[in-house]
């Protein structure tokens, strides 16, 4: 497997290399990535239309060079690449510091690591109900959510990570999960988050996954904080896009809130529902008042994001799927949903939800996390699953327990299939082992997404 | 920068001088600069020796100037260490209050320097090629081995001149010797009837010239199989164990064989648990559990150098104990993983061997404190 001598390069006597692109724009969905590079001297030069083919090309030019006794060799003769646009736009990661805080020197390792291996996205699930790092300037008392003083985001930091991302085109989503996952908001402002705790003894937020508490979408109070902080978020990212959330909303919290049941009431929502399947837990799976309202509100947030210029606004599939209208499951999407919202699939398909293929059919576009979670130990192969996760098109699988990446047969719909996104949960990863656990599953995935994954699993290996 | 309570004075010092980490830069090339983080990381849990196991039968990432075709046996020609590179970290580690102990691992584990010198292997072409390199050995009847080895002793132990430098001796398997016509007549012309005799002529001209190589003043160490094959040496070597004894010495768990060797007259380290505690690299795909690692920090915290020899041995005695080590053997470890593999377990036995033996014994109470100096080490880079 190793091969004892060393390869014997040729020398290349590379005095420049002429690099034409341009360089003002920030990164962009859209990006040409293709690029050219010609080392063929005395014309050596790489050719993009934008900053992020650059980019791609730079790397593609460090992937050739080798290090040997102190100086730089390129391993070829003549070397003259296309570098064609990558098989999809979306190649993400994402990162969770609600669960677990990540220092701005580790976000930063982490956009290197996906600079070099040519991931474009970093979606930063910025908060969660185990802690709010996020300081606010707008908000500052929000900041009392984090799990110290000192494991805190601030807006400096934020410019710096964004700025950082974008020298290397890679544009950054934050996501600020809604209304659910948000019970760390609560402890600065408890009048915003729906108190269903039985009883007065019991905390609203008792810092577990299962907190059942939510934000309040009966509030002003509430709406008026969302448009503040998004303004906030958007002065960060100008016209860029963002991840409004929308997973696991406790409903039956939601039920067990009589001050939360009256105020809809007032506004003229049904807080009625069927009971539930063993006449226990009434209304744990939404009554359609309560569902009503949720989509109610996931509209409402929609569009006070995008009166802050957002270009695009994402959202997890429950959107879609759990919060419409009628018993059935899946549900249709929520009334007045907007239709470019992007949508992050996430649940099995096997659980008969919804799934990359009926999202797109819907004429959504969509973005993939099925089966790339790199949350958990890895062993010495499971970098192999990771990459055929992502099926080309060619080999779309009909096996509907097959958590692949889609099932997307019809080719109108393929292209409203923006790529794939590998998640770093944070309930069990952090500062300790966050490098370990995202590489180097995270590059077999970035290039199943760039160039499609390969047969000859011995040639992706090396 | 806030210090409370002052004045208050601290009057500290470890329990083992002997507190060391194995690190093994032959199955996987370890890069200068991780070595580097990890001595950091070693001097912030007051560890005091960095066992060097710098070459074995897979590799010998050596760039040696006396030896210039050793680094044939290297992986490439990048995956080498320069005689500045090792000056490098051992001066690196001294800045940093750590010893560098170096180990030339011999007469096993060093089918690597048969790349570059083939004619000091035995002649064991079959066990080789049904059992693999793990079983060739070195050719003891040959004066170019020896010759060879003690130039490599003498540029090794000049680069790193800790008074401590380990000679190894393990896993010296007898199947290459018992195959080799060369050994086999040997073995005829000097008297000898098993190959455990032809393994105490070779360890004791090993260190022999061993002893010349590195000057008088070195203190020697060599893996238990050197002891319990019946080797003679001299009683200043001390053993480094790491299992129960073999079959043919009948030795059932370790404590047992510590005892066995300390009453012989040597001194020990300890390397190992009964249960594989201070291994670290066992975990995924090595004896691993279910994903999780088959030591936990409690498991590695529990173990402790004298656990079992009370009954065994007098308080004298256990004094020649002098310490332990945690190790990182690297078939399954590069520098993608060696930190978060070495890290933050290698603290909880750091305090095992600092702090006295009674306030070493509840893995609850150490919780809050390993959990202070993880996050400590995650805020100084180290994951």
């Amino acid at each position: 497997l190793w091969p004892r001598e060393a390869p014997a390069p040729e020398t290349l006597p590379l005095e420049s290399v002429a690099v034409d692109c341009p360089n003002d724009a920030p990164p962009a969905r859209d990006d040409d990535e293709s690029y050219r590079l010609v080392l063929e001297s005395p014309k050596d030069w790489i050719n993009a239309s934008t900053f992020a083919g650059c980019h791609r090309a730079l790397e593609a030019f460090s992937q050739l060079t080798v290090s040997v006794g102190g100086s730089v060799v390129v391993n070829s003769s003549r070397v003259a690449l296309t570098g064609r646009p990558p098989l999809f736009p979306y190649r993400g990661l994402m990162i969770d510091s609600g669960r677990h805080f990540l220092s701005v020197p580790e976000v930063l390792l982490v956009l290197d690591g996906m600079a070099a291996s040519g991931l474009n996205v970093l979606h930063w699930h910025l908060t969660d109900s185990q802690s709010w790092p996020w300081r606010s300037k707008s908000h500052p008392e929000l900041i009392q959510g984090a799990y110290r003083s000192d494991l805190t985001y601030s807006r400096a930091d934020l410019d710096l990570v964004v700025a950082y991302a974008d020298d290397r085109a890679i544009r950054v989503i934050p996501e600020i999960d809604l209304p659910g996952h948000a019970a760390a908001a609560g402890v600065g402002r408890p009048d915003v988050i729906v108190d269903c705790s039985p009883d007065d003894a019991t905390p609203i937020y008792d810092g577990s996954y299962q907190s059942p508490s939510l934000l309040d979408p009966t509030k002003n109070e509430t709406y008026a904080l969302l448009d503040d902080l998004f303004g906030e978020l958007a002065s960060i990212l100008p016209g860029g896009a963002i991840h409004l959330g929308g997973d696991e909303v406790q409903i039956g919290c939601m039920n067990s809130s009589a001050a939360l049941r009256e105020r809809m009431e007032t506004l003229g929502y049904n807080t009625s529902c069927p009971p539930g399947p063993n006449g226990a837990n009434p209304c744990a799976d939404g009554g359609p008042g309560f569902k009503k309202l949720v989509g109610d509100f996931v509209v409402r947030a929609q569009t006070l994001a995008k009166a802050h210029g957002f270009s695009s606004v994402g959202n997890w599939q429950e959107v879609f799927d759990h919060y419409g209208e009628g018993a059935a499951t899946p549900t249709p999407p929520i009334d007045g949903l907007d239709p470019n919202t992007v949508l992050y699939a996430w649940l099995a398909p096997a659980w008969g939800w919804g799934n990359p293929a009926t999202m797109a059919a819907a004429g959504f576009r969509v973005v993939s996390t099925l089966g790339l979670y790199v949350s958990s130990s890895q062993d010495n192969t499971d970098w192999q699953s990771y990459y055929s996760s992502v099926h080309p098109l060619a080999s779309a699988t009909t096996n509907t327990s097959d958590p692949g990446f889609y099932n997307v047969t019809d080719p109108q719909d393929v292209s409203r299939v923006l790529g794939g996104e590998a998640c770093l949960w944070g309930e069990t990863a952090g500062a300790s082992d966050f490098s370990v656990k995202i590489w180097p599953r995270a590059a077999a995935v970035a290039e199943a997404l760039v160039s499609g994954p390969e047969d000859d699993k011995d040639a992706a290996l090396a | 920068l806030v210090v409370r309570g002052l004045p208050w004075s601290i009057e500290d010092a470890p329990r083992f001088a002997h507190r060391g980490m194995l690190v093994d830069s032959s199955r996987h090339f370890l890069p200068v600069d991780l070595l580097k983080q990890q001595i950091d990381a070693m001097s912030w849990a007051k560890l005091s020796v960095l066992h060097w196991h710098i070459t074995d039968f897979q590799a010998a990432p050596f760039a040696s100037a006396v030896l210039p075709k050793l680094l044939k046996g290297a992986y490439s020609a990048i995956e080498v260490y320069t005689p500045d590179d090792v000056s490098d970290v051992v001066r690196y580690a001294k800045d940093r209050g750590v010893r560098v102990m170096m180990e030339l691992d011999t007469p096993g584990h060093a089918a690597s320097f048969g790349a570059g010198y083939p004619e000091i292997m035995s002649d064991c072409p079959e066990t080789v090629a049904d059992l693999g390199d793990a079983y060739q050995v070195l050719d003891p009847t040959s004066n170019a081995t020896y010759d060879l080895l003690g130039q490599l002793l003498a540029e090794l132990g000049a680069l790193a001149p800790d008074a401590y430098f380990h000679l190894g001796g393990d896993e010296v398997y007898a199947q290459c010797w018992e195959e080799s016509p060369t050994v086999q007549a040997f073995m005829k012309a000097q008297g000898f009837e098993t190959v455990d005799e032809v393994e105490n002529y070779f360890e004791n001209r090993y260190l022999g010239v061993a002893r010349t190589a590195l000057g008088g003043d070195r203190v020697l160490m060599a893996f238990q199989e050197v002891f319990d094959n019946n080797v003679t040496l001299p009683g200043d070597v001390v053993f480094d164990v790491w299992k129960q004894g073999n079959a043919a010495t009948e030795v059932p768990s370790i404590p047992e064989e510590i005892a066995r060797i300390v009453k012989a007259g040597h001194r020990v380290v300890l390397a190992n648990g009964n249960s594989g505690e201070w291994y670290l690299n066992d975990g995924w795909g090595n004896g691993n559990d279910g994903g999780r690692y088959r030591s936990s920090w409690k498991d590695v915290y529990g173990l402790d150098p004298l656990n079992g020899t009370d009954a065994l041995l007098t308080p004298a005695e256990q004094l020649y104990v002098v310490g332990g080590e945690v190790s990182l053997w690297g078939e399954e470890i590069d520098a993608t993983n060696f930190l978060t593999r070495a890290w933050p377990r290698s603290a909880a036995f750091a305090e095992k061997l600092w702090s006295p033996r009674a306030a070493t014994d509840d893995a609850v109470a150490q919780t809050a404190r390993l959990a202070r100096f993880a996050c400590r080490l995650n805020a100084r880079a180290i994951p």
